[in-house]
């Protein structure tokens, strides 16, 4: 008679095994498999079930509470990228801007050199100015994307613009206001950051703090009030600090913020 | 949130609508809950496990197909993030010298007075968790996934990501370790 093994009995225990009939006749008619069967069967009984602490129905909106300032953003996948037709689109324009550029100094009539050097300086600049522009306009692109990864990356690329107009500070301003993400936001805190002596920024940074429902955009905007030393923001620091539904945590920092700039 | 939602409101949550994200929190945590309390047999750790498993989930969700379930797609992640719990908590207790092994509050019974057959039945649950604390974490993940859940082999091997012989391989290991741990137990 052949026995069966551990394995197989542990399947059939678990309702896993095949020829489940067989099995069973064998252990009818088999003591060692009936008794090495009992002992398995024995074991996983003591093992049970394990009581499971109850949890209600508030615990999916308790979960929300405590994960929902601690977003991460979210990864894009490599097919977006291909996707994404407005930054092909943007890239082919610059390459083409490029190499028309490029061929127009090869062609371009030569007169004598002052002028050549005048006109070659006139056209860097042209040039220069193309490319920031380009750089502007896939900013704001970026900014517009329905994607929290893409609004970041391009909050972050508007720093690698040299004197960005008034567009770009706009729509750092606009997404501080009203992004659904509290990364985007506070990534947008830092961008702004550099235009701190501007008065649109002033205003729009103050009324950002109080419109703000966010407790971690909140404590940042905090921040950078007092690192900016805007003494401005003392009214709307003030109301944080009474309103008794705001976050305890702003409270005090707004509390602190109001001292450091001694007010 | 009902099933003609889902789609919608998955669609949404990948393109980073937190709002979108927050109702599929709530209608999934309490399971994942459930699910990570089996895998590591510790309230606290579960909590954890639930709360990386949702950050994960929503981190990549761009990888998720909106025509898949979602429930099955975070069961996985909550089943691999356990594991993972599981071998820090191994390793942790593997570099703290004379670490003694602290028993669960929710596997122990506290030590009110009661009639004997209370203390015995504590004693049980104290000897079948320390028998479980010394499987290793795919052993322990892989008879969680079994024993507790129902799961089929085939089932463990999607949700662990393993061959169909190393998820049998574990759950058989588990068993014959939990035998010989709890051989006293049986025979008394």
């Amino acid at each position: 008679m052949t026995h069966y093994t551990e394995d197989e009995l542990i399947l059939y225990h678990y309702g896993e095994a095949p020829r489940r009939d067989r099995i069973e006749e064998h252990l009818q008619a088999c003591a060692p498999c009936a008794t090495a069967y009992r002992d398995i069967a024995r074991t996983l009984a003591l093992v049970g079930d394990l009581e499971v602490p109850e949890r209600d129905e508030r615990y999916g909106l308790e979960m929300w509470q405590r994960i929902r300032h601690d977003l991460p953003p979210q990864d894009v996948p490599w097919f977006t990228g291909l996707m994404a037709w407005h930054r092909f689109a943007l890239a082919g324009a610059a390459a083409m801007l490029l190499l028309a550029s490029f061929v127009a100094g090869l062609y371009w009539p030569r007169p004598g050199a002052a002028s050549q050097d005048a006109q070659q300086a006139s056209n860097l600049n042209d040039l220069r100015g193309e490319l920031h522009q380009m750089r502007e306009m896939l900013t704001l692109s970026l900014m517009q994307q329905q994607s929290a990864t893409e609004r970041l990356r391009g909050v972050s690329g508007s720093a690698q613009i040299d004197q960005p107009g008034n567009q770009i500070v706009g729509a750092l301003l606009d997404t501080l206001m009203h992004d659904s993400n509290v990364n985007v936001r506070l990534a947008c805190i830092d961008a702004l950051r550099r235009f701190s002596g501007q008065d649109q920024v002033r205003r729009g940074t103050i009324q950002a703090l109080g419109e703000s429902s966010f407790p971690l955009v909140q404590i940042a905007l905090i921040d950078y009030m007092v690192e900016t030393k805007d003494k401005g923001a003392a009214d709307a620091l003030r109301r944080l600090s009474e309103d008794s539904m705001v976050n305890e945590a702003v409270r005090g920092r707004a509390v602190w913020g109001l001292q450091q700039l001694q007010l | 949130m009902t099933a003609q939602e889902v789609p919608a409101i998955l669609t949404r949550a990948r393109q980073g609508d937190s709002d979108a994200f927050r109702l599929l929190v709530e209608s999934h945590s309490r399971t994942a809950f459930r699910l990570a309390f089996r895998m590591t047999g510790n309230e606290q750790d579960a909590e954890d496990v639930v709360q990386e498993s949702l950050l994960k989930a929503y981190r990549h969700l761009g990888r998720f197909e909106t025509r898949a379930d979602f429930g099955t797609w975070l069961y996985r992640i909550v089943a691999n993030c356990a594991v993972d719990m599981i071998r820090s908590r191994q390793a942790r207790r593997k570099h703290i010298w004379a670490d003694p092994v602290e028993p669960s509050e929710s596997t122990h019974a506290s030590e009110q007075p009661g009639p004997e057959r209370l203390a015995e039945s504590s004693e049980v649950k104290r000897r079948v968790a320390d028998a479980l604390g010394g499987l290793s974490p795919l052993e322990r993940a892989a008879f969680a996934l079994r024993h507790y859940e129902g799961r089929s082999i085939e089932e463990i091997c999607r949700t662990l990501n393993l061959g169909t012989s190393a998820a049998k391989q574990a759950v058989f290991r588990a068993v014959k370790k939990l035998r010989v741990e709890l051989e006293e137990l049986r025979t008394s």
